[in-house]
């Protein structure tokens, strides 16, 4: 979120121009001359490209170009037309808290999905062995099948914590600033 | 429907749907608030879509065809105008309060 933002800014300043977001959190970089830029991140999700379009085509207006995002990306990358101006996506607090909430739901959504997809490898990996009477005789054979498995569950177990401290922290970041409008 | 429970709109809100007693894409929206508003609300790119989708949601407004295919086109709908008539009756009775308070 405001990191992400950050970061963005930072790579730019070393020469690294923002291009692309793949899942599983790749960013893809191209080189170029340094430049103080102000990328601004938004978690939109469209029930259709016209939708998406209209989204684009505002901020188009606004002065706002589309670095990289479609309509089932789930995230949004933007630069000030104007590179000197440091602009907000957002004006009020209700909308900027909204954001949080949105990146909190993308974040539990990926979350379930993968909890789902681990629980369905587990099942199956134990049908897998009760199927195998002779466990150890195919040891050898079994052995690269189970790391072969088991490596991606790893990994995936890995971005199910990480989703969920994402999750957890933009679900704080809603509350604090709904908390610092009201002791307004 | 109880409208009331749309009260009070917030300033971003409020200045939308006034925006849109006429109809307008996106952009002339964000212009016709700093207009309205005497420059001193500027609402910005993301918060508008957000309002915008929120309203239509609502069914506060709708929107209507236009040529330019590009741009969506909005426009307050019945209820959205009796929502703004509840919140200047709601407003109206917050400054005869405090005008009856000398204030």
């Amino acid at each position: 979120m405001d990191e992400e933002e950050k970061y963005l800014n930072q790579m730019a300043k070393q020469g690294l121009m923002f291009k692309k977001y793949t899942e599983f959190g790749i960013y893809h970089f191209e080189k170029n001359k340094p430049e103080d830029l102000h990328y601004r991140v938004d978690y939109r999700t469209f029930k259709n490209k016209n939708e998406f379009d209209s989204y684009v085509v505002l901020l188009d207006d606004a002065g706002w170009n589309l670095v990289y995002g479609n309509y089932h990306s789930g995230i949004q990358y933007f630069l000030p037309k104007n590179k000197n101006i440091s602009d907000e996506l957002f004006s009020d607090v209700e909308s900027k808290a909204e954001r949080y909430k949105r990146f909190n739901i993308k974040c539990m959504t990926s979350l379930c999905l993968l909890a789902v997809y681990l629980v369905v490898v587990i099942i199956t990996d134990k049908f897998h062995f009760s199927e195998i009477g002779l466990f150890w005789k195919l040891f050898l054979i079994e052995v690269p099948l189970i790391l072969l498995r088991t490596v991606p569950v790893i990994i995936l177990f890995v971005m199910a914590i990480i989703y969920g401290c994402c999750a957890y922290r933009a679900k704080k970041l809603y509350k604090e600033s709904l908390n610092k409008k009201q002791s307004l | 429907m109880n409208l009331n429970k749309f009260l009070p709109l917030t300033e971003t809100t409020f200045y939308v749907m006034m925006s849109l007693l006429e109809p307008a894409h996106g952009y002339a929206v964000m212009q016709k608030v700093e207009e309205l508003s005497e420059g001193k609300v500027r609402i910005a790119a993301g918060t508008l879509y957000g309002a915008i989708d929120n309203l239509m949601k609502n069914k506060m407004i709708r929107s209507v065809e236009s040529e330019d295919k590009r741009r969506k086109v909005y426009v307050i709908t019945e209820q959205g105008r009796e929502v703004l008539k509840l919140e200047a009756e709601r407003i109206r009775h917050i400054v005869k309060v405090i005008e009856d308070a000398g204030l």
